[in-house]
């Protein structure tokens, strides 16, 4: 009797440990899809090639981009933001208290579903939770430190692989999963125009003056410095949420306040189609 | 909609003319009339103005609520309350039209989009 609890008791804790790691088999078949339409489309690209977005369609823009990140603009923001991780908040305790793995693994942990909570997480709201655990108030999000401190973690997870896993049998999380992708793929705004019209299946092709990046592989860089944001307003950081918001005002949509379902659940399905891509780092964009 | 606006159109209407605030010998140089026929003409505007920037909201309200609201609907809400203080009564109707147009465009984006997925 003992012998069968025991084999029981295994064969379940092993079950339930495979069922929290396993990638549901429908969101893996997208990835493949995904993933194979954009290798398909550029035959001269490796998996690892997409993290450079345009750059790596032209080799013009590759020489822009490379002379650029001999000598990041945004480096002294990139330490500021090293070192508001590294500030003791008021309580004594570090960003990093509110983490068990890593400093170099956060990163990779995001962004991910929550069973208890019931919704996804990002790592951006997950340093908002953070100050306000530690005592401390909340940040503005999207821009500044918040996302220089974000850009800190994307810069030690550097090489790092992305690993976005949607549990095998986890009703709620293949909605949230596909709450996303059906945003990912819906046409809005007055110009009727989707994530994937530009960014799929118009990806490479010009509009005016700037190349469409393909989504494959835009997850691999964010928070990004830009020199549009560096032009108009702020430092030139911004969250993979603040590009949402541009996205949409520029098909002329309304914008979705950041760290709500709609954006979050988008970013587990456009993070999730870069999966088994190596994190690349902050980097510069146009 | 179309119920409300047209008595509203239609009393507006009746009521300018019946009003004649401008007999025949009206001298167009003096200005103290001309203002307050355009007073008396905006203040029966409002009931209209008012009608149509609640159908506006209402079309936003319910794009809103599918996540397909448009972004401009609130601007041409704003623009038009500055047009109707200016006293440009055609301007502000032609702005909360097209806001509520847009919000039901939304609408009907939402519906079209409702089953969006990937397509290679």
């Amino acid at each position: 009797m003992k012998k069968l609890i025991i084999t029981m008791a295994t064969a379940a804790l092993f079950s339930s440990t495979s069922a929290l790691a396993q990638q549901s088999a429908a969101v893996q078949a997208d990835i493949d899809a995904f993933q194979g339409y954009f290798l398909k489309t550029y035959p001269n690209l490796s998996l690892q090639d997409f993290s450079k977005g345009p750059y790596a369609m032209s080799d013009d823009k590759m020489m822009q981009f490379e002379a650029i990140m001999e000598m990041p603009p945004f480096e002294d923001l990139l330490e500021k933001g090293g070192e508001l991780w590294n500030k003791p908040f008021a309580n004594g305790h570090t960003f990093s208290s509110c983490w068990k793995v890593s400093d170099e693994e956060i990163r990779t942990l995001y962004p991910r579903w929550n069973a208890a909570k019931g919704k996804v997480e990002t790592l951006e709201q997950g340093l908002i939770d953070c100050l306000v655990s530690n005592g401390e108030k909340k940040w503005g999000t999207g821009k500044g430190k918040h996302a220089w401190v974000a850009s800190h973690l994307t810069t030690l997870a550097e090489g790092q692989v992305i690993n976005v896993v949607v549990p095998e049998g986890d009703a709620a999380a293949l909605a949230a999963y596909n709450d996303g992708k059906r945003f990912y793929w819906a046409k809005r705004g007055q110009l009727n125009l989707s994530c994937a019209n530009c960014h799929v299946g118009g990806s490479g092709k010009r509009i005016r003056g700037n190349t469409l990046s393909p989504g494959l592989g835009q997850a691999t860089h964010f928070p990004v410095w830009r020199g549009k944001w560096a032009k108009s307003k702020g430092d030139g950081f911004g969250t993979m949420q603040r590009r949402y918001g541009g996205c949409n005002k520029q098909v002329r949509a309304k914008p979705f306040k950041r760290h709500k379902s709609q954006y979050d659940n988008l970013e587990f399905y456009h993070t999730a189609m870069s999966n088994g891509m190596e994190i690349s780092g902050t980097e510069y964009r146009e | 909609m179309k119920k409300l606006l047209l008595p509203l159109v239609a009393v507006f209407t009746l009521s300018v003319h019946a009003g004649d605030p401008m007999s025949s010998s009206h001298n167009w140089n003096i200005g103290s009339t001309n203002d307050a026929v355009t007073a008396h003409l905006l203040a029966l505007s409002v009931p209209v103005y008012d009608a149509l920037l609640a159908d506006a909201k209402s079309e936003q309200s319910k794009a809103k609520a599918l996540d397909f609201e448009w972004r401009d609907i609130g601007k041409f809400m704003k623009d038009a309350a500055k047009a109707q203080a200016a006293g440009d009564w055609a301007t502000a109707q032609k702005l909360l039209t097209k806001a509520a147009e847009q919000g039901r465009l939304g609408q009907k984006q939402a519906a079209d989009q409702a089953n969006a997925g990937p397509s290679y």
